[in-house]
């Protein structure tokens, strides 16, 4: 079944998961094998272009860039898969609880949900990157709540629109609690929606972690981010241009693989798209 | 029409209210004294006291709130703990500068987009559709900071013909204000028209699947009068909203854009100020985007009905 399903995507999305396990790999090996210190400084070999020895050269301070794109790539990784874990998680918590309920608490939560949203989400990871302190931890808060008012949205829709379901009206009358309901009929049908929306988010977790960390507000140097590689390659551009080349190109990569098979998820997911296909 | 924009005006004040007490809220829990960085080097308990005092910051939380808001009421912003400049003149600066490097981007963005989404739907399944589409995918995926650096190598290292940063005002130099924008206004067009395109070929195709699509061209008119007098007009309505996303979106300062190419606008000051924990800055700032976003975002519903009749204000 599952072969049958790669089988079935386009030869878009078919590359677009190789090279996605391929950036996947390249974090796991980083685990275990890397050519060279990431962190280590060799002033005698800096600004080396790339080479065999070096395969994507060295930066200002001699270190491997290969070796620090690998690390590069499980932090870009990790970052973006536990913000939209959290996210999702917070998010759906109050888009729940606000499409179920109804009354007082959905206004109220949707003030909040609404005033998140009308502030750019950049700017309020930066705020939030601030309070929280740079690292690993804090972009992961700070993309995850910046990100579940959005979630939330999106769960309430859904919730609305179920909670008058007959099954739900059902499962009332035959004595379940309304919080039985709400976790074993109505979350459930929300995952449809958030499918999507997660492998969208999960594109706008992994630009925002590196526009963080290229503003200097994200995984705080020397440790290596893609985003904080491009910033210190900014200054050796015309010296040493494979040190933004890569990184960059690195970084779209991902991100295209990512909105390939986004956009074949939602045409599998979304019956308005799956017509429209027909 | 006027009164329906009274509402929709008084509406957004409990919205902003809330979303003041958040932003004030927020840059409290910043940790670091904003006394001890404006004294920097040169400081003891004494003058440490004295400033904090002199900033209010002794006071409570709530008390320092609802002064600032008192303050905002009468356009007063509060000056910048770093320079002494008066917040809301610093802001109208860069917010010009910010206009002039976004509303250029954000007109050839949609005079792009727009007519591209078209022909990717009235084509679609042809090679122009699945051209238009990987490229609106692409520029989905490069990160409007690396599409700058590849624009500087390209045009201000490798073949050195346009000024890699810096930004002259309109006023006093046209033409070499234009030759700055170039660079940026391109970097920030071709991120911007991915989304835009995307959803118009989306709303373009749900519309020619219409009934009256069919009939409009069993009467036997022209395919351009198909295209232009029934396709685009009922599917510009659901791109609308998304126009005014992005202008409100763009109109917050691209900050990244704005390191890059080192315009100092309203985006660049935010993050200055970020970096100086410079609190009135911070605050103002903030609260303005949001309000200008939230006006643009009101300006967007005004018009709608303008594009879809079956849209109607109330």
């Amino acid at each position: 079944m599952k072969y049958r399903a790669i089988a079935g995507l386009s030869k878009g999305a078919q590359s677009s998961l190789v090279l996605l396990s391929i950036v996947a790999l390249s974090a796991l090996v980083a685990h275990v094998y890397l050519p060279y210190d990431p962190l280590a400084l060799n002033i005698e070999h800096r600004l080396q272009g790339p080479s065999l020895e070096h395969l994507f050269g060295t930066d200002f301070f001699g270190r491997d860039m290969f070796s620090r794109m690998l690390v590069g790539a499980g932090v870009s990784l990790r970052v973006s898969f536990f913000s939209v874990v959290f996210a999702t998680l917070l998010g759906t918590l109050v888009g729940a609880c606000a499409g179920y309920y109804g009354g007082w608490t959905d206004r109220l939560f949707m003030i909040c949900v609404d005033a998140v949203l009308a502030m750019p989400g950049i700017l309020l990871a930066l705020v939030l990157m601030l309070i929280i302190g740079a690292g690993e931890a804090g972009v992961v808060l700070a993309l995850g709540l910046a990100y579940a008012p959005t979630v939330a949205r999106t769960v309430r829709g859904t919730v609305l629109s179920i909670r008058e379901k007959e099954f739900v009206e059902a499962a009332s009358v035959m004595g379940m609690s309304s919080r039985y309901a709400l976790l074993r009929h109505i979350v459930p049908n929300t995952f449809g929606p958030l499918t999507v929306l997660c492998s969208s988010l999960f594109a706008q977790a992994l630009l925002s972690e590196s526009a963080l960390s290229f503003l200097g507000l994200g995984i705080p140097p020397p440790y290596p981010s893609w985003g904080g590689m491009l910033a210190d390659g900014r200054q050796f551009i015309s010296q040493a241009p494979w040190l933004c080349l890569i990184p960059g190109a690195a970084i779209s990569l991902t991100l295209l693989s990512i909105n390939t098979l986004g956009d074949a998820l939602r045409d599998k997911l979304d019956p308005r798209t799956r017509r429209r296909m027909q | 029409m006027i009164r329906y924009m009274g509402i929709k005006l008084a509406l957004l004040l409990p919205t902003l209210f809330v979303v003041s007490a958040l932003i004030f809220g927020l840059i409290r829990q910043i940790p670091g004294d904003p006394a001890a960085i404006l004294l920097g080097d040169n400081q003891n308990a004494a003058a440490l006291a004295a400033v904090n005092e002199e900033l209010g910051l002794n006071d409570t939380v709530a008390a320092q709130y609802f002064s600032w808001l008192s303050k905002l009421g009468s356009g007063d912003f509060g000056q910048s703990l770093m320079t002494k400049e008066a917040v809301l003149p610093a802001i109208g600066k860069r917010f010009l500068v910010t206009l002039q490097v976004v509303l250029p981007a954000f007109l050839i963005a949609v005079f792009i987009a727009l007519p591209a989404g078209l022909a990717a739907a009235y084509y679609q399944k042809t090679w122009i559709d699945r051209l238009i589409v990987v490229v609106a995918t692409f520029s989905l995926s490069v990160p409007s900071f690396w599409m700058a650096l590849l624009l500087i190598y390209q045009f201000g290292i490798d073949w050195p013909i346009l000024p890699t940063g810096g930004f002259v005002d309109i006023a006093s130099d046209l033409r070499e204000a234009i030759r700055h924008l170039i660079l940026p206004v391109t970097a920030l067009v071709f991120v911007e028209i991915a989304i835009l395109t995307r959803i118009m070929r989306a709303s373009a195709i749900e519309v020619m699947q219409q009934d009256y699509i069919v009939h409009a061209r069993a009467k036997g008119i022209s395919e351009m009068q198909v295209v232009f007098k029934h396709v685009f007009p009922n599917a510009f309505a659901p791109s609308l909203t998304v126009i005014g996303l992005i202008l409100g979106s763009l109109l917050s300062g691209t900050a990244v854009i704005e390191t890059v190419f080192g315009i100092p606008g309203l985006g660049r000051f935010i993050v200055d100020a970020i970096y100086a924990r410079d609190y009135p800055v911070i605050q103002g700032t903030l609260l303005f985007v949001v309000a200008i976003y939230l006006l643009v975002n009101l300006l967007t519903d005004l018009l709608y009905p303008l594009f879809d009749p079956r849209v109607r204000l109330s």
